[in-house]
């Protein structure tokens, strides 16, 4: 269940954010929560409450800083994960989305390794461009050596990052 | 009354997709020209030309033209940059063989 599933006038916690028409608000797009989290810590309370820790962000660099806090940026990859795609000329993460699985292994070279995935990812084009302006699933590429990350939100709140959820309110 | 309860619902919309393999082409259509020129200053010689140019046709597909945004003064610079030390490269070694 979505925040949005429920029309609760109540905020899933303090300072959550609305967007136009008081529906709830996420970063940018209304992406589905996948159904592999589902039973995690992060699963509804019984205040019928949300218990997502992942705060609203305006960037993918905004994550990245989040998730580098918590010590939650990984380079393996695990469905359910928010993918964060690094441009190497900017020095900074680009792209965030949300991983519904993993496609497939491989290796460019014996020391560059990859990883397809398919993502639901808002603000692209149909060729997996920046700034398309659709919300769109998409087959992606991508690699720990260029920089890319996966943001393993689910583990917000358990060990070291046992704040997480109070960080987001 | 038979055809109102036998009509469909509304049609369930198709989830938008995307491919991202699809944008090196893209991108590489766009900066070809760019890279021919490159090339030849480096080298006359017709096929180590076309080999160069596969070089930077990989490193493009390595790198990922999705993450980029070509529009961008730096982002195509860093690319461009990538590219021709990636022919740079090649050619050294095709030289280091005995190739002119």
């Amino acid at each position: 269940m979505t925040p949005n599933s429920r029309r609760s006038t109540a905020a899933p916690w303090p300072g959550y954010p609305r967007g136009a028409g008081g529906r709830w608000r996420r970063w940018g797009c209304r992406v589905p929560i996948p159904g592999a989290v589902r039973g995690g810590p992060h699963e509804q309370t019984e205040e019928n409450r949300s218990g997502w820790p992942v705060p609203q962000a305006a960037t993918a660099e905004d994550f990245a800083k989040w998730g580098k806090r918590l010590g939650l940026l990984r380079t393996d990859v695990t469905p359910g994960d928010i993918l964060l795609q690094f441009n190497p000329g900017q020095k900074a993460f680009v792209r965030a989305g949300v991983v519904v699985r993993v496609l497939a292994y491989g290796w460019w070279t014996p020391n560059r390794p990859y990883v397809d995935v398919e993502s639901i990812e808002g603000d692209a084009g149909p060729r997996g461009e920046l700034a398309g302006g659709e919300a769109l699933r998409v087959a992606r590429r991508l690699s720990p050596r260029t920089g890319d990350r996966f943001l393993r939100w689910s583990e917000a709140g358990r060990g070291e990052g046992g704040d997480a959820a109070g960080e987001a309110a | 009354m038979r055809a109102a309860l036998t009509r469909p619902s509304r049609p369930v919309p198709e989830c938008a997709t995307g491919d991202s393999g699809s944008a090196v082409e893209l991108a590489l259509a766009a900066l070809e020209p760019a890279l021919r020129r490159a090339a030849r200053r480096l080298t006359r010689d017709a096929d180590l030309l076309d080999d160069l140019i596969q070089e930077a046709r990989i490193c493009l597909w390595e790198l990922d033209p999705t993450r980029f945004d070509l529009t961008n003064t730096s982002d195509l610079r860093y690319v461009c940059r990538a590219l021709i030390n990636r022919m740079w490269a090649g050619w050294r070694a095709e030289v280091g063989r005995g190739v002119p």
